[in-house]
C-alpha cells in the first residue's frame, strides 16, 4: 500500500492508543444546494417539490415526537451510564425540538414553499446554525452543535423510518466489524454517547475540542479520541488502518507494520499496566528504596470523588472550584459551595483536599463579571488577581471553604501568585473572613491550611520568600512550562514548543522543590507532567512529596513509583538541569 | 396589549440558564410574547429565537405581551428579570 505511516497531528482529546480499521462518515453536499449536511450518518435528503403538504407536515410531526421519545431515552441512559451532568446535555437538546418557532419555520417551509420534510428541516437547522456561527461568543457558537444534532437526528428519523433509532450506520457498531475508527467532520453528543467502546478503538473529528460536549462523553466512555484531524478526513479510505493516539493528539494512517508493532506494545503496556495496577490497588505508593509518596486525584466537582477513590487516591491535591462558577449566569452562593466542600471533605474523612480557590480569567470565563475583553487574557486579570479585585466574590469563597473545613481535612490553595504582597492581602481577607464568622456565630474551621500554587516563572524563582508566608507548595506545571516557553499550547503553530522537558522548565521545579524543602513545608506537583513516567524519578531525586493528576492516571502513576528509586547517582540531576534542550533531556531519561 | 421596557442589569444577559428560565415561564403563558431590541424582535417563547438573538447585559428591550393573560405575563417576566439582577447582586 502507497502512503504509509502517514502522521496527521491534532488535538488530544481522549487519552488512550486507538487501533483499527477507518469508518469515514463523509460530509456530502446536499442537492438543495444549501451547504454541507448535518451530519455523516444521513443519507443525501433532497427537495421534494411535488410532495403531499399534509403528507410532509405528517412526517414531520411523527419524527419530532419519535425523536423527543428517543432524546428521553437517551437521556435516561445517559444518566445511568454516565452521570447526571453528562445527560443534562440532552434536556437542552429536547427543549430545543420543542421550540415552537423552529417547527414553525419548518412547517412554512413546507407549505409556502413546497418543500420536502427533510429540506425543511435541513434549511431551517442551517439558518440558525448560521445565526449562531456569526455571534462573537463561545457559549453560543457552541449552541451551533447541538442545533446540527437535533437536525441529524429529525433527518434520520425522516428517511429511516420512525422506528429507527440507530444513530451512526450499522458496520459501526456490529460486532464483526471489528475494531473501527471513527472519522468525521464531527461527533455530535447523541452520536458519541451510543458508541460501545468494544467496537469504536478510536475517534477522529475535525471539529470540536477537549472541552466540547462530545469529548467529554468520551473521556467519560474512555474512547481515545483527536479533534483537528481534517487532513485524516480528507486522506483516509474505507477500511485503512489508522491509529489515534489520543495522549499525543496525533493519527498515523495506514501504518507500517513496525509502527503498528510500536503501538500495539505501547497499548498492551497500558492494558499490562491497568491488570497490574487492579492487583495493587490499596497498596502504598512506595519506592523500591523505600520513599513514600502520597497520590492524589484533581476533580472539578463533588461528582469526581467517586473516581478518585475508586483509584485510590489518598486524597485530593487539586479541587478546581472554578467548575462551580462556570456554565452558570450567576455565581454559586455561599451555601452552594459550602455543600460541595463538605460533600467532598465528609468523603475524605482523614485525607486531606486542598481546596484552590477560584482560578477564572484567562480561557476561563464568567460572564455574569462582565469584565472588559482583554488583549492578553493570560497574562491578565485572573485567577488571584481576579479574587483581589472581587473582594466580594472572594470572601464568600473563602467563607464557605472555612465553614466546610469542620467536616474533614480541607486546605486552601491560592492559584498564580507572584508575590509576597498577593498572599498578603489574600491572607488579610481570610483573617477578616475570619472575624466576621466569629461574630456571626458561624462554626468554622480555623486552622485550614493555606498553601499557593507555583506556575508562574517569578514564584518559582521567589519561592524561598513565598516560602515563609505560607504552609505549603504545590507546582502547577501546565501554566508553569506555558509561562516559561512563553507558548500557548491550543494554538498549532506553537504547541509543539510546549514540553516539560525543557531544562529551563525543570530547573524552576527543581527551584522550587528545594525552597519548600529547605523551609520544610509541604511541595506537590499538580498537571499533566505528574503522571509522566520518564519524569516522576526526577521529581523523586529532588525531593517531592506528593503528585497530584486525573483519577485515571493514579493507578500507573502508582506502578510507576513502586518500579522507581527515589536516590539517584551523585550529580544525576545536576547534569540533567545541564542539557542543551528538551530532546536532550528525553534522551538522557530513557538511557 | 401591554408593553414593558427593561434594561437587563444581569451579567450573563440572556444566555444560556437566564434564558432556558426566560422560555419557560413564558411558555406558560397563552399570550403571543416577543422581546423586542431595536428593529428586532424574538418570540419569548423560543429559545432558539433568544439565544440566536444574542441578547446581552446592559440591553435595553422591551417585552410586549398580546393576550387574555398579558399583564400576568409581563409581570412574572420582568419579575424573573429582577431576580436574575438581585441573585447577581446578592453576590
Amino acid at each position: 500500500m502507497s502512503h504509509v505511516d502517514v502522521t496527521i497531528e491534532g488535538i488530544a482529546v481522549s487519552p488512550g492508543i486507538g487501533i483499527g480499521q477507518a469508518c469515514v462518515l463523509s460530509t456530502p453536499d446536499i442537492d438543495t444546494g444549501q451547504g454541507r449536511m448535518l451530519s455523516a450518518s444521513v443519507p443525501a435528503a433532497g427537495r421534494h417539490t411535488a410532495r403531499n403538504v399534509d403528507a410532509e407536515l405528517a412526517r414531520i410531526e411523527e419524527a419530532v415526537t419519535q425523536a423527543i421519545a428517543d432524546l428521553q431515552a437517551l437521556r435516561a441512559q445517559t444518566e445511568a451510564r454516565l452521570g447526571a451532568n453528562e445527560a443534562a446535555i440532552f434536556d437542552a437538546h429536547r427543549m430545543m425540538l420543542e421550540d415552537p418557532e423552529f417547527r414553525s419555520a419548518i412547517d412554512a417551509r413546507i407549505r409556502e414553499e413546497g418543500a420536502g420534510a427533510e429540506a425543511a428541516v435541513q434549511n431551517t437547522a442551517d439558518q440558525y446554525i448560521a445565526l449562531f456561527d456569526a455571534i462573537d461568543d463561545e457559549y453560543l457558537k457552541a449552541r451551533a452543535g447541538d442545533v446540527r444534532d437535533i437536525a441529524s437526528r429529525l433527518l434520520r428519523l425522516l428517511t429511516s423510518g420512525a422506528q429507527d433509532t440507530a444513530v451512526l450506520p450499522n458496520q459501526v457498531t456490529h460486532p464483526l466489524f471489528g475494531q473501527t475508527i471513527l472519522i468525521a467532520e464531527e461527533l455530535s453528543p447523541s452520536d458519541t454517547v451510543s458508541l460501545d467502546p468494544v467496537n469504536v478503538a478510536g475517534i477522529a473529528t475535525v471539529r470540536g475540542g477537549a472541552t466540547s460536549h462530545a469529548a467529554i462523553l468520551a473521556k467519560s466512555l474512555g474512547i481515545p479520541a483527536i479533534a483537528g484531524a481534517a487532513d485524516l478526513l480528507q486522506q483516509a479510505r474505507f477500511e485503512d488502518t489508522v491509529i489515534i493516539d489520543g495522549d499525543a493528539g496525533i493519527a498515523i494512517l495506514r501504518p507500517s507494520p513496525e509502527t503498528t508493532a510500536l503501538y500495539e506494545n505501547r497499548q498492551e503496556e497500558q492494558r499490562r499496566i491497568l491488570r497490574e495496577l487492579e492487583s495493587q490497588k490499596g497498596q502504598p505508593s512506595v519506592t523500591l528504596d523505600g520513599c513514600a509518596i502520597e497520590l492524589f486525584g484533581n476533580i472539578g466537582s463533588p461528582s469526581d470523588v467517586q473516581a478518585v477513590l475508586e483509584n485510590g487516591g489518598e486524597g485530593v491535591g487539586l479541587f478546581r472550584t472554578e467548575f462551580l462558577f462556570m456554565e452558570r449566569s450567576r455565581p454559586p452562593t455561599e451555601d452552594e459551595q459550602y455543600d460541595a466542600y463538605r460533600q467532598v471533605a465528609e468523603a475524605f474523612g482523614e485525607k486531606p483536599v486542598t481546596v484552590r480557590t477560584l482560578d477564572a480569567g484567562g480561557d476561563k470565563e464568567l460572564p455574569y463579571l462582565d469584565l472588559p475583553t482583554e488583549d492578553n487574557p493570560f497574562l491578565g486579570l485572573r485567577a488571584i488577581r481576579l479574587c483581589l479585585a472581587h473582594p466580594n466574590l472572594f470572601e464568600t469563597q473563602i467563607r464557605a471553604i472555612l465553614r466546610a473545613g469542620v467536616h474533614g481535612n480541607l486546605r486552601m490553595m491560592l492559584p498564580m501568585i507572584n508575590t509576597v504582597d498577593e498572599v498578603r492581602q489574600a491572607k488579610a481577607i481570610i483573617d477578616k473572613v475570619k472575624g466576621d464568622l466569629k461574630r456571626d456565630g458561624v462554626s468554622f474551621c480555623a486552622d485550614v491550611p493555606l498553601g499557593i500554587m507555583i506556575e508562574t516563572p517569578a514564584a518559582a524563582l521567589h519561592a524561598d520568600a513565598l516560602a515563609e508566608e505560607v504552609e505549603f507548595f504545590s507546582i502547577g506545571t501546565n501554566d508553569l512550562i506555558q509561562y516559561t516557553l512563553a507558548c500557548d499550547r491550543g494554538n498549532p503553530d506553537t504547541a509543539s514548543l510546549y514540553t516539560p522537558y525543557h531544562p529551563a522548565v525543570l530547573s524552576l521545579i527543581s527551584a522550587s522543590i528545594q525552597s519548600a524543602n529547605r523551609a520544610g513545608i509541604p511541595v506537590g506537583l499538580c498537571g499533566e507532567a505528574a503522571s509522566d513516567e520518564k519524569l516522576i524519578p526526577v521529581f523523586l531525586a529532588i525531593g517531592i512529596d506528593s503528585l497530584s493528576m486525573a483519577a485515571g492516571f493514579i493507578p500507573r502513576t502508582r506502578a510507576a513509583i513502586r518500579r522507581s528509586r527515589c536516590e539517584q547517582p551523585e550529580g544525576y540531576i545536576e547534569a540533567l538541569l545541564q542539557l542543551p534542550d528538551a530532546a536532550a533531556v528525553e534522551m538522557y531519561l530513557e538511557m | 396589549m401591554v408593553e414593558k421596557q427593561v434594561i437587563l442589569r444581569n451579567a450573563s444577559g440572556l444566555h444560556a440558564r437566564p434564558a432556558a428560565e426566560f422560555v419557560k415561564i413564558a411558555q406558560s403563558f397563552e399570550s403571543d410574547i416577543k422581546v423586542i431590541r431595536g428593529e428586532s424582535e424574538w418570540s419569548a417563547k423560543s429559545i432558539l429565537a433568544l439565544l440566536s438573538g444574542g441578547i446581552s447585559a446592559g440591553d435595553e428591550i422591551a417585552i410586549r405581551a398580546d393576550g387574555a393573560d398579558e399583564q400576568q405575563a409581563i409581570d412574572a417576566l420582568t419579575a424573573l428579570l429582577a431576580s436574575f439582577e438581585e441573585q447577581d447582586g446578592a453576590q
